[in-house]
């Protein structure tokens, strides 16, 4: 079974008075070591998707398999032990705690696993050296840059093994030298080491990196198609504008 | 240990928060462990001194309802011949005036306590140590041993003399020596030592002494030697009382047992305003740190270990506050005893149960403020991670919180208030109105007030929601600044701005209660219209004789027919009352007052609540009537034709009560005149009956007061003169009682006042909390500040922005703090009519309650100053690079 599965799911949320309806029963498979990216305009339902995968709310219809679970049956406690250790999340924000060292970020879930720093070493430093956080090992994310911070989320998100990796905007806020390199560490988390994970993103420019792109428009799945057919970035771009209309 | 790790790193970001939360509870501490170690070094030096008083001293026999009251001296002749007895001295114990030289001519000293004693049985006196000069030898002659304090005050030496004035003839007394006594003693009055024959020769009491000591021999039984001697030495002399030094000691732990019990709840005062300080830190953390929360059970993280964070993090705060507040409260103590070394004889006590009370009641301030934080903590919203900014904290658990905690304010109303009495009659309760006494006694405390306070504090976010809105305008306007930018600055803190305003609220409310509770006490004491013009007060030789009173019918200025003698005796009531209070307030004995019901009728005009003074007068003459108090009626239920049982010299006698009066304040004069001074005679209880009646059943024929009209334009002080010249008695005290009542007054309110300095300090820790929430409140609006800087708003204007809010933070607290007050003060009045009978109308001191509410007002806008000038200095890029979210 893919690792991961939407099944039809509907969201609704009220504003005010209103019903709004973020998705309208969206389906789609994500298979082992594919690299998806979701894109769409704001309030398209995006954003409300990467949630549901996440097990962060509860859809209103349908269902979300991870790795096999229906996130939907766990109780709150057994749905966050889930997710500690078979989703690693990735914020546009960093969300990494001021007060942690990068390694300490970076082992976070490893050590709400009880698992003392002795434990979690070797792995802990493996996922440094290939990050290329070596040097920052100690440093607190206020005395590193916007990439290094990110990279070290990247580095938390992946250090339980999760089945999926979703990041939300990942490179939202930072600069394009540094955007570039989370994407190319993301494809190649992917590509090389079979990673399978899911990116909300608005820019075509970041979607190039994944394989597929998944366009939703109005709380609905419009389009998926691979990267590799959409003729370089341009076309991908266009290509997206289309299934916009 | 990663929880604890991740805690002290976020404590450690916040260095500011954490020290004045750190400070503000080690201050609390400190508060209990010095107050409670000051009473304990005050009861050890008290204990000492009995001790060493009564150390070799087993057994004391005095005369039983007199405690002027003489007994024969064939007691200690008969007590001798026991085996058991390993040592024996009787002592005539009296006060009287001194004499002394003043230029050449003699004039009036103070009463002194005389002590006829028979040296050198007596093994208190061989206590003492004589540091100058000698004893005199054996039981005869006119020499005196004095004090240090007394050789200093009539600046006498061995080798000179001291005259004591009598009836019809005086005393010249050579001193021989100079004895020291503690300075816990020597504070009050003088005191001599004379042979014991030529104080009964002089005091023409030949025979008669007022104590026998008694010492034992190691093994023997103390009860049972007391069992075996009662009944053969009231043969010899009625009315006499054996008491044993263990009895005595326990009667002093019984009554600081009382005072202990008040320094406890003065700490309790200063350890509740210490849980809402930590609760308001935890609180403002919870509200900072909402991101990093919600990131946290994003990855992971149960609500378990976000709930845990909270209460390390209380724990800490608290654990490091007590560690640094006992030995703080120790050294105050130290500094304490050390200035008044003379009196704190022992030194520094430590008092086991108020450190316990500080380092566990910080411990227990800690998990209980906790509570409400870790909750709110563990249902963060993971989603929340995900968010560009995080979400407002939910409105919806304050309402809930402020129905319960409405609920929560009736309980202790409804103890007392509400059907109680008539719940217990119909659960068919033998005596329903002892049992509900006890009943609002123990539920008051135990359930309550505990209810009131946490239901207060659970309103509190409520109140803070209301009053910002009703007030919030008015504030703006006064400080120049827009509602707009004021408005709901304390609301989105809600829980941060209800702990520090019921921190704040703690010490107002006490206050208000304290003071309520005085100064109804007092206005209760309401003098009748009609009442005797003058007191003639003394203290010596036991009192007036009968004789000597007739006389002063004949003294110009007195109005004839109008003088009339009380007699004052303290028999006990033949049953017990319950508990602690009844310990407090009505020990088990009475005060009983002997006078003339047509002469007192006449003198004064008393209020009868049931009864008339017809039947009472009438019944009275009868004999073995009383007339009781209406406190006295309140609280045993007692009614006229009632009988009530006393402990006379000839056993328990029933006494019929003739009417109820409101009562005008006798007992209160005459303790102040120093009528029952010994500390066993001490009682709340008055009751009425004749000189007959005084006589016959406890011995009372001396008068220690005596009351009279005098004629129109008659000068007090030349009336006085004329009694002293016409009775050849110095150290009579004459007063007017309204000027009386008025110095009573003023020294009971500046008790009050003093006893409230808990209140004024549990608002002054209560600033340090309001300091944290200021600066709290002022760090995460930063960004906001920025903003408001960069389009112009002034520096003054930013300013006054954050004074503003401290305002309103501050009449929030205001509003609380009275209501709160006003609310506890009804139910703390209707607790002591319970307790006491005593039932005065409630007095409302506004004036002290303004001076509580400038105090608060000040301890806010004084807090606010420092962080208001920090952000309206600050430059505005600083400001905005704050970042816009929380943590």
């Amino acid at each position: 079974m893919a690792p991961l599965v939407i099944e039809a799911v509907r969201k609704a949320f009220r504003q005010g008075s209103t019903g709004v309806s973020a998705l309208a029963g969206v389906s789609l498979e994500v298979q082992a070591g594919q690299f998806l990216a979701v894109m769409g305009a704001s309030g398209s339902g995006k954003s409300t998707l990467l949630h549901l995968m996440a097990g962060l709310t509860k859809p209103d219809g349908g269902r979300v398999l991870v790795d096999g679970t229906d996130l939907a049956a766990l109780t709150d406690r057994d749905l966050t032990l889930f997710r500690r250790r078979k989703i690693g999340l990735v914020f546009q924000a960093f969300n990494l705690i001021p007060t942690l060292s990068a390694e300490e970020n970076l082992g976070l879930p490893l050590m709400l696993e009880g698992r003392n720093r002795t434990e979690s070493r070797a792995k802990v430093d493996r996922l440094l050296d290939s990050l290329g956080l070596r040097s920052r090992r100690t440093h607190r994310p206020d005395a590193m840059s916007g990439g290094e911070q990110q990279r070290v989320a990247i580095g938390r998100a992946l250090v339980t093994d999760p089945a999926v990796i979703l990041a939300d905007e990942p490179t939202g806020n930072l600069d394009s030298g540094n955007s570039k390199a989370v994407c190319e560490l993301l494809r190649d988390l992917s590509v090389v080491h079979g990673k399978t994970i899911v990116m909300v993103t608005h820019e075509p420019s970041v979607a190039a990196y994944a394989q597929e792109v998944a366009v939703l428009k109005d709380g609905m799945l419009v389009e998926r198609f691979a990267v590799d057919d959409a003729d370089g970035r341009q076309g991908l771009a266009a290509r997206y504008q289309e299934s916009l209309k | 240990m990663f929880l604890l790790r991740l805690t002290l790193k976020s404590l450690a970001a916040r260095p500011t928060r954490a020290i004045l939360t750190i400070l503000a509870v080690a201050l609390s501490v400190s508060l209990v462990v010095a107050v409670t170690g000051g009473y304990a070094s005050a009861q050890a030096a008290a204990r000492h001194y009995l001790d060493r008083y009564l150390g070799p001293v087993d057994i004391l026999i005095s005369k039983q309802n007199d405690p002027r009251g003489t007994i024969s001296e064939d007691v200690a002749a008969a007590l001798r011949e026991d085996p058991r007895v390993r040592g024996l001295a009787a002592r005539l114990e009296l006060q009287n005036g001194l004499l002394k030289e003043l230029d050449g001519k003699e004039e009036a000293g103070r009463v002194a306590a005389v002590n006829g004693i028979d040296w050198p049985n007596d093994m208190l006196a061989a206590n003492l140590d004589i540091v100058d000069g000698k004893w005199f030898e054996g039981n005869d002659g006119d020499f005196v041993v004095v004090d240090q304090a007394t050789a200093q005050q009539l600046k006498v030496s061995p080798g000179q003399t001291i005259t004591l004035p009598g009836l019809d003839k005086r005393l010249t007394l050579t001193v021989v020596g100079v004895v020291h006594k503690p300075a816990i003693i020597v504070e009050g009055r003088p005191v001599l030592y004379v042979p014991l024959k030529t104080l009964q020769r002089f005091a023409d009491l030949a025979g008669r002494v007022t104590r026998v000591l008694v010492a034992l021999r190691p093994g023997a039984d103390v009860e049972r030697f007391d069992d075996e001697w009662t009944p053969k030495l009231e043969k010899i002399s009625p009315g006499i009382r054996m008491k044993s030094s263990a009895q005595t000691k326990q009667q002093l732990d019984n009554e600081l047992a009382a005072v202990d019990l008040l320094s406890y709840a003065g700490g309790t005062v200063s350890m509740l305003t210490a849980t809402f300080i930590v609760f308001s830190a935890l609180s403002m953390g919870v509200l900072e740190r909402q991101r990093t929360l919600a990131m946290l059970r994003a990855v992971g993280a149960l609500r378990s270990h976000v709930a845990a964070l909270v209460l390390i993090e209380g724990i800490l705060l608290a654990g490091t506050g007590a560690l640094i507040g006992v030995p703080l409260g120790l050294f105050w103590v130290q500094i304490l005893t050390w200035m008044f070394s003379a009196f704190f004889i022992t030194g520094a006590v430590l008092s086991w149960g108020g450190i316990l009370l500080g380092v566990g009641g910080s411990l227990g301030a800690a998990l209980l403020a906790s509570l409400l934080p870790a909750w709110s903590a563990s249902h963060v919203s993971p989603l929340d991670a995900m968010m560009p900014q995080s979400s407002p904290p939910r409105a919806r658990n304050w309402i809930l919180c402020a129905v319960i905690g409405a609920m929560l304010v009736t309980i202790d109303p409804l103890i007392f208030f509400g059907p109680l009495p008539q719940i217990i009659t119909a659960l068919g309760a033998a005596d329903p109105r002892g049992s509900t006494q006890k009943f609002r006694f123990i539920a008051h405390f135990a359930l309550g007030l505990p209810t009131l306070l946490t239901g207060l504090f659970l309103m509190s976010p409520a109140i803070v929601w209301v009053v910002e809105r009703l007030v919030g305008r008015l504030v703006a306007g006064v400080f120049a600044v827009r509602f707009a930018m004021l408005r709901q600055q304390l609301s989105s803190g809600i829980w941060r701005a209800a702990g520090t305003c019921t921190a704040l609220m703690v010490g107002l409310a006490t206050l208000v209660v304290l003071q309520i509770q005085g100064n109804s006490a007092m206005a209760g004491w309401r003098l009748p219209d009609k009442f005797p013009d003058i007191f003639i007060a003394t203290n010596m030789l036991g009192g007036i004789p009968m004789q000597d009173v007739a006389k002063l019918d004949n003294v110009q200025g007195i109005k004839r027919g109008q003088v009339m003698p009380i007699a004052i005796a303290t028999p006990g009531l033949a049953h017990g009352f319950f508990g602690l209070a009844e310990a407090m307030v009505m020990p088990d004995a009475t005060m009983f007052f002997g006078i003339n019901p047509d002469r007192g009728f006449d003198l004064m005009a008393l209020d009868f609540r049931e009864g008339n003074e017809q039947d009472a007068k009438r019944l009275l003459k009868e004999g073995r009537h009383l007339l009781v108090t209406n406190e006295f009626r309140t609280l045993k239920g007692l009614h006229v034709g009632d009988k009530l049982k006393l402990q006379t010299d000839h056993g328990p006698q029933d006494y019929t009560i003739a009417g109820v009066i409101w009562s005008p304040g006798i007992d209160v004069i005459v303790n102040v005149y120093d009528m029952g001074n010994s500390m066993d005679q001490r009682t709340a209880a008055s009751v009425f009956g004749t000189l007959e009646d005084a006589k016959r059943d406890f011995g009372v024929d001396r008068y220690p007061l005596v009351v009279a009209n005098l004629e129109y334009a008659a000068d007090k002080a030349d009336v006085l003169k004329t009694v002293q010249k016409e009775l050849k008695l110095e150290g009579l005290r004459a007063g007017d009682v309204r000027p009386l009542k008025y110095k009573i007054e003023t020294e009971f309110h500046k008790i009050v006042l003093m006893i409230s300095s808990v209140a004024f300090a549990a608002m002054g820790i209560a600033s340090l909390g309001v300091t944290n929430t200021i600066m709290a409140s002022v760090r995460s609006r930063r960004w906001q500040f920025g903003i408001l800087r960069s389009v112009g708003v002034t520096r003054g204007t930013l300013l006054r922005l954050v004074v503003a809010e401290a305002a309103l933070l501050g009449i929030i607290a205001c509003v609380m703090g009275v209501g709160a007050g006003l609310l506890m003060g009804t139910d703390a009045h209707a607790l002591s009519v319970t307790v006491t009978g005593y039932d005065p109308p409630i007095v409302r001191p506004w004036n002290i309650i303004a001076v509580g509410v400038a105090v608060v007002m000040v301890i806010s806008l004084a807090a606010s100053l420092g962080p208001a000038m920090q952000v309206a200095f600050a430059e505005p890029l600083s400001l905005l690079q704050a970042g816009r979210s929380s943590a």
